[in-house]
């Protein structure tokens, strides 16, 4: 017999090379880098389409000032929205024009200088870009623009933000999109490690390998194999949006910002969420005895799933109080974790020992699922009678059947 | 021994497969196991596998590596056939050189050479058999355990299988054959175990049997009339038979492993000469 780790590898690697053969994976491979693309440049080839219009408001600010300081900037950018400027009666009416979401934001004077009170979108950072390069403003205070010409000063308008700055509003879309990303990974895969444990129950396989390998070596070699190739599907899809992200217009929206940091948490809670979720699917899936039966047997892991996602989707909706107590204690219970501990991201930096404590409770939580599966997994694997609906616990024990 | 079952008891849930069964295999040796459907044949050799845990009992194993030949049997369909047997050559611990050899000289000892490069799915149900068997094998072992290996083969195949089993024993590799054809235990196995009554009762083939049990018919097609005769008479009444130009279908020894499964499974059957 093998060493533990070499029969682990060669049934990981016969698991990848299998798979990895079949047309299907590569189709969806390929239909991944195609939504990715079309993500990143739908938003600039819908616009060249309609060419919208995009509306600021002023307080006290002539309107024709910035339309003439927009039209200059148009002369670099083709496909830049019109732009469509309201005056406004005071500054509390356009803050809350700018709150209810109907204006991006509004100009104002703030003494000397202009000021931009709002979340500056492509539109009004374009504008904004070019005041502060081109100081077009004719209808400003004189002495804005001779304190901005003895300075030389590149920025004569100040942000001040209502909302979250487009970096701040980046990366928290960008941590939701990731546990989105965990969330359809974990359940993807989870079901293709139930095929494959099915699979190995429908071709009566299982037996012959059981007299070479044991059932706890085989789970892993199968859940090493499957996530290899979970981790080449993400790599592509990642390279491919590295590769098209330059060319997409969204350049403005800093996403490439996001902190290495967080991308590394992204791969951490995928991996544990895969190792979590996998035993689960691939122990229960034992149980099946078609793969007609999969979603019925491990009906219970993906609403587990579920929960963990929803529940961190709805608290994280509204973070304050309980809801936010909630989340936080998500982030530290096995099963819920991978996504809830993810998305904890969007409440601020977690301190790093509590996310190494995190995580030793989450490797414990996963040797015990590994253990636990196993047991399911040599269990099961012999038994070719059709699954019974009723769970485990409700049935007679059977201590020697195989 | 290679393998000792002492006082084995297994069940499954409130059934019980076997209760009290002893068995033991010698190295080199072909033992046979013979069972109606459902007696534990299968059970049996999950037991020995390691598969299986026996409620009550001792399993001793001295063997280092087991070949096992399930009789719920399958293969990775989508396999090459080389890739396969590589595969499962690697899992024993090979490395990929000598799993390469041991590939090809299970495929020229099995005549699968043709199909060497073939996907599983496209070989006939006789040569997927066949590299189900070369797969027990690959490594050197010191123990087989082939459930039912001569269902699906046809004669020519049996028969070189059966040769496969002869080099086998001369290899000193144990063997123990589960089959439903007790022709083949009584040419091939030097002991067989029947299961009947949740226990394995043995059978040796007698050395010097006290009695032989023969067949004649007066023409082909004709009525069988089987006459037993003491072994101290066999002579005189087979030349008596010659002289009355009847036709001598088969001779057997009275205790034969035919005569002993059906005395069994009647309810007949009593530990004695030839069997315990």
């Amino acid at each position: 017999m093998g060493t533990a780790s070499h029969q682990v590898g060669v049934v990981a690697a016969r698991e990848f090379r299998e798979r990895a053969r079949r047309p299907i994976y590569w189709v969806t491979t390929v239909i991944g880098i195609l939504v990715v693309v079309a993500l990143l440049q739908g938003p600039r080839l819908v616009g060249s389409l309609i060419h919208p219009a995009v509306t600021v408001g002023t307080v006290g600010v002539n309107p024709a000032a910035l339309r003439s300081a927009y039209r200059a900037s148009q002369s670099r950018h083709t496909h830049a929205p019109d732009l469509r400027v309201m005056v406004e009666p005071s500054v509390a009416t356009a803050e809350a024009q700018v709150r209810a979401g109907q204006i991006p934001g509004f100009f104002s004077r703030s003494g000397p200088t202009l000021q931009f009170t709002g979340i500056p979108d492509p539109t009004t950072s374009l504008l904004i870009q070019t005041l502060n390069h081109r100081a077009m403003l004719a209808h400003i205070a004189p002495s804005v623009l001779a304190a901005i010409a003895r300075a030389q000063a590149r920025y004569s308008v100040r942000i001040r933000y209502l909302a979250p700055s487009s970096q701040e509003l980046a990366v928290s879309l960008a941590v939701y999109g990731l546990a989105l990303i965990i969330f359809l990974m974990v359940m993807f895969y989870g079901l293709l490690l139930a095929m494959a444990v099915v699979e190995e129950k429908e071709s009566r396989h299982a037996e012959m390998m059981l007299s070479r390998v044991s059932a706890l070596r085989l789970l892993w070699g199968k859940i090493a194999g499957i996530g290899g190739l979970a981790f080449l599907q993400i790599t592509v899809w990642f390279t491919a949006a590295l590769a098209t992200y330059p060319s997409s217009g969204l350049t403005r929206i800093h996403v490439g910002a996001l902190p290495v940091g967080d991308l590394f948490l992204f791969v951490l809670w995928t991996v544990i969420g895969y190792l979590e979720y996998g035993a689960l699917y691939a122990g229960l899936a034992a149980r099946s005895t078609h793969s007609n039966e999969i979603q019925q047997t491990t009906m219970p892991v993906t609403v587990l799933l579920m929960i963990g996602y929803f529940g961190a989707a709805t608290a994280l909706g509204h973070p304050g109080g309980t809801l936010r107590d909630i989340v936080m204690v998500m982030g530290y219970v096995p099963f819920l974790a991978p996504i809830a501990g993810f998305s904890l991201l969007q409440l601020g930096p977690v301190p790093w020992y509590l996310l190494a404590a995190d995580i030793l409770l989450q490797a414990l939580a996963i040797w015990i699922a590994m253990r636990f599966a196993s047991r399911l997994f040599a269990r099961h694997l012999l038994d070719y009678r059709t699954a019974r609906p009723r769970p485990g616990w409700l049935r007679r024990r059977t201590p020697n059947a195989p | 021994m290679v393998i000792q079952m002492e006082a084995i008891t297994f069940s499954y849930g409130k059934q019980p497969v076997l209760e009290q069964a002893t068995l033991e295999i010698p190295p080199g040796e072909i033992v046979g196991l013979l069972g109606l459907n459902g007696s534990g044949k299968t059970t049996t050799m999950r037991l020995i596998a390691g598969i299986l845990t026996p409620s009550r009992g001792n399993i001793v194993r001295r063997w280092r590596r087991l070949g096992y030949l399930p009789e719920e049997r399958g293969l990775y369909r989508k396999m090459l056939v080389r890739d396969y047997l590589a595969f499962l050559a690697r899992l024993d611990g090979m490395t990929g050189a000598a799993a390469r050899s041991a590939v090809g000289r299970q495929i020229e000892r099995f005549g699968l050479e043709q199909y060497r490069g073939a996907r599983i799915d496209s070989l006939s149900k006789g040569n997927q058999q066949k590299v189900q068997l070369a797969a027990t094998v690959l490594s050197p072992v010191e123990l087989l355990l082939w459930d039912e290996p001569f269902s699906g083969l046809d004669a020519m195949n049996q028969e070189l299988l059966r040769r496969v089993v002869d080099e086998l024993r001369a290899e000193g590799t144990a063997v123990l054959l589960s089959t439903h054809q007790i022709d083949d235990l009584e040419e091939l196995a030097q002991r067989t175990y029947i299961l009947a009554d949740r226990r394995y009762h043995r059978y040796q083939p007698p050395l010097t049997p006290s009695a032989y049990i023969i067949e004649t018919h007066q023409n082909p097609g004709w009525a069988v009339t089987t006459i037993v005769v003491a072994a101290d008479d066999f002579a005189d009444a087979v030349a008596r038979l010659q002289q009355q130009a009847v036709v001598i279908r088969s001779v057997r020894p009275e205790n034969d492993l035919k005569r002993i499964f059906r005395q069994l499974h009647d309810g007949q059957g009593e530990i004695g000469n030839g069997y315990r």
